[in-house]
């Protein structure tokens, strides 16, 4: 187990190494700069704040400038777009409302999707299994941004129960934060639950199947215990190593959901900051993105194990 | 003896004949599938929508997906303007000649094509159809209020100001919104062969004639429905480049991997590892935001090339599993013993086995590629004007989804239903053909 984590560890940090070098390299590679303003800047001027920036050194220089700073003082610099931030304040700043974010919309899949797939797969092929995988069927066919204007649509302009594109944070207590906060979880999380319900339909059509179900039928146990002690964390494990995927896609989601709903979370930064040429602040977003990626498979990928014994890496 | 009982070697025969009935067996599954057939059904109709669009454009919408009918705002639907490149007869019932030339001089001038214009818009409006439109009806009708409520916009246009809008007062204020009089200058100095600044009977009969626009129109007046075809178009054929390239790409390196096996495997798939861990979306949008500058059509290629290589990895895992799987099966090795060569037994055996879940991915990989390039186009990233995509259709919309709903609404159902129809095929697909994991 432990030498599993360990060359898991060690790959996460290749993987991250891949993204800085690749994206650095594509960043420099295309055509424009942070400076290219509409006004073109005086020579001395413009040549003073390469200087600052350091894009006055060889490319491989600004390389190994910005990896060293990246690793050793986990340092991404200053924006070139907002100069009076640092890359690191400004992620401080996205970071936390991205996460609400993206928790919430989990949070939501999970409670959805998991009790009616299972509830699903539990009466296959009767009218309830029908309904709830055509539902299903459709969750993952809406794409997020038709789904957000949508809710919005009807619940905050016609039924106006929750607010229309403005993230409250919790300056407005709790019940302000839901009151935003609602719509972009649900939009951004429905596909999610949609597959859950897929992914946890299908677990359970395996489990019920199973020999050891049969045995606990025939000594006469009764459906809810059969359901909650022996088919119940089976059916939920192919829902588990879903989880880094999920993830995965809900951080590409949140680039759009932030863009509909006006949210200031990392998604908008990273978009903007591409258009801006603004390097620093591309590559912390990104790097950002997959450390959180790889650290969350690696915990998905732990807890399968711990979750199913006969999955064993060693 | 004289009916001799059937020779032994016809037995090999029928089971030859019986070789092929894994597909037969799978289309009568499939046939029976309902929702997987209307999936079918929908993707063909899309399919024959977006091949036939030129023809669809040139005599169905009438309008061709770029030409813009520029008004203050987008046009809702039921709207007219009068298409630029497609020349037609005028239909004698609606706007005939006579009607237009109100003095009966034998000629239409500015002004009487003007007042026609403007009152066939009325018209609409006018639901009652008693030559008023009242506080409700302006209401009711999508043009933009004057002011805040439609009593206050009532009271503005009735400048007579006796209770009622009357077809003249909306004509001297404009509540129209087709500036019916750019739109007869326009038309009228296309069409005057003599220069004489009027149109004669012979000349307007040449003349095209407002053509409604059946989902309105986006903000530069271009028409909804002719571009949520053309967008259809674009991203189907998105959704099917992208899945071959990944096919073609997946293919050969599971491929690879599975024959060889042993460490060439173990490489290559540590390699799909690794790449499986990377956040390939975010260096897609990278990519593109880099190359926005591109020429249009080298970035398509782009983005076929960039959305495969995001799904190639699931796609060549798969075909490895299947070559491993199927190199060891008894069936083949019974083949090599019976001394069959190594070229049948890849294109009789190994092949139509391994197919199977390798078409059903590709299915499923269609509509995961469409909703990737959907969200591309959204964020500004995809295809660029003035071609359009369902996405980048759908982007425009979210802009203004309060005040221009249908700008949305047709090209996300275009999209969210044709991704409906080909889940629900794959899904059939996948239960006709991969008995394993059939629900029975």
């Amino acid at each position: 187990m432990l030498r599993y984590v360990l060359r898991r560890i060690v790959s996460a940090v290749l993987v991250l190494f891949v993204v800085i070098t690749a994206s650095f390299f594509v960043m420099r590679a295309a055509p424009g700069g942070p400076f290219d303003g509409e006004k073109k800047l005086p020579e001395e001027i413009e040549k003073n704040i390469r200087a600052k920036y350091h894009l006055d050194k060889p490319l491989w220089a600004q390389y190994a400038l910005q990896m060293e700073s990246i690793l050793l003082h986990a340092d991404f610099g200053p924006s070139m777009k907002y100069p009076d931030k640092t890359v690191n304040e400004i992620l401080a700043d996205g970071l936390p409302v991205s996460m609400i974010l993206g928790l919430q919309a989990l949070f939501f899949a999970l409670l959805l999707g998991l009790p009616t797939g299972l509830y699903a797969g539990f009466k296959q092929n009767r009218w309830q299994d029908y309904t709830t995988m055509t539902g299903a069927m459709a969750g993952v066919s809406i794409p997020n941004f038709v789904l957000g204007p949508l809710l919005v649509y009807i619940f905050s302009l016609n039924l106006q129960w929750f607010d229309a594109a403005n993230w409250n944070g919790l300056e407005k207590g709790l019940l302000g934060h839901f009151q935003s906060s609602v719509l972009p979880s649900l939009s951004l999380g429905m596909y999610y639950a949609a597959y859950i319900a897929r992914l946890s339909r299908g677990g359970m059509l395996e489990v019920v199947r199973q020999d050891y179900v049969r045995t606990a039928r025939a000594k006469g146990l009764s459906e809810r215990v059969i359901i909650t002690r022996h088919t119940l964390k089976g059916a939920v494990m192919p829902v588990v190593s879903y989880l880094g995927p999920a993830f995965a896609g809900m951080l590409t989601g949140s680039v759009v959901i932030e863009r509909i709903f006006n949210i200031p979370g990392l998604g908008t930064h990273f978009v903007a900051s591409a258009f801006n040429r603004d390097y620093p602040l591309v590559l912390g977003t990104i790097v950002l993105y997959s450390a959180l990626l790889v650290v969350l498979n690696l915990v998905v990928d732990i807890l399968y194990t711990l979750l199913d014994p006969r999955v064993s890496y060693d | 003896m004289t009916d001799p009982a059937p020779t032994p070697a016809a037995a090999p025969e029928t089971e030859l004949a019986k070789g092929t009935s894994l597909w037969q067996d799978a289309w009568r599954r499939l046939l029976r599938n309902r929702a997987a057939m209307v999936g079918l059904a929908v993707v063909l109709l899309m399919a024959i929508l977006a091949l036939t669009f030129d023809l669809i454009s040139a005599y169905g919408t009438r309008f061709s997906f770029d030409e813009q009918h520029l008004s203050f705002e987008p046009k809702p639907m039921g709207a007219r303007s009068v298409p630029m490149h497609h020349d037609r007869l005028i239909p004698p019932d609606e706007l005939p000649f006579a009607t237009i030339d109100t003095n009966q001089d034998g000629f239409i001038d500015r002004a009487e094509l003007s007042t026609a214009l403007s009152d066939l818009e009325f018209k609409r409006f006018d639901e009652d159809g008693d030559g008023d439109l009242s506080v409700a009806e302006l209401d009711a009708a999508p043009i933009p209020l004057l002011k805040d409520s439609a009593e206050a916009t009532h009271r503005i246009f009735d400048t007579d100001h006796d209770g009622k809008v009357t077809a003249a007062e909306a004509r001297a204020t404009e509540v129209t919104e087709i500036l019916p009089d750019g739109e007869a200058r326009w038309f009228i100095r296309k069409h005057d062969t003599d220069q004489d600044r009027r149109l004669s009977a012979a000349e307007f009969k040449g003349a095209p004639r407002p053509e409604v626009h059946v989902f309105g129109t986006d903000e530069l007046g271009r028409d909804m429905l002719t571009r949520v075809i053309q967008g259809g178009r674009v991203s189907l054929m998105v959704g099917f480049i992208a899945t071959f390239v990944s096919f073609v790409i997946g293919v050969f390196w599971g491929a690879t991997a599975g024959f060889l096996g042993g460490r060439v495997d173990n490489l290559m798939m540590r390699f799909v590892d690794v790449m499986y861990g990377l956040p390939f979306m975010f260096l897609v949008i990278l990519l593109m935001v880099i190359f926005q500058e591109m020429p249009a059509e080298s970035k398509l290629y782009l983005l076929f090339f960039a959305l495969g290589a995001v799904q190639w990895l699931t796609m060549s895992r798969i075909v490895r599993g299947q070559v491993i799987s199927l190199k060891s099966r008894e069936f083949i090795e019974a083949a090599h013993c019976i001394g069959v060569s190594k070229r049948t037994i890849i294109l009789r055996h190994l092949i139509p086995n391994a197919l199977g879940p390798i078409i059903v991915y590709s299915t499923l990989t269609v509509p995961a590629v469409m909703l990737e390039e959907a969200f591309l186009s959204f964020l500004g990233l995809g295809v660029q004007a003035p071609y359009a995509s369902w996405g980048s259709l759908a982007a425009e919309g979210a802009k203004a989804y309060k005040e221009y709903p249908w700008l949305i609404i047709f090209p996300g159902s275009a999209l969210a239903i044709t991704l409906l129809a080909l889940n629900f095929l794959g899904d059939g697909l996948r239960d006709a053909l991969d008995p394993q994991v059939r629900k029975d």
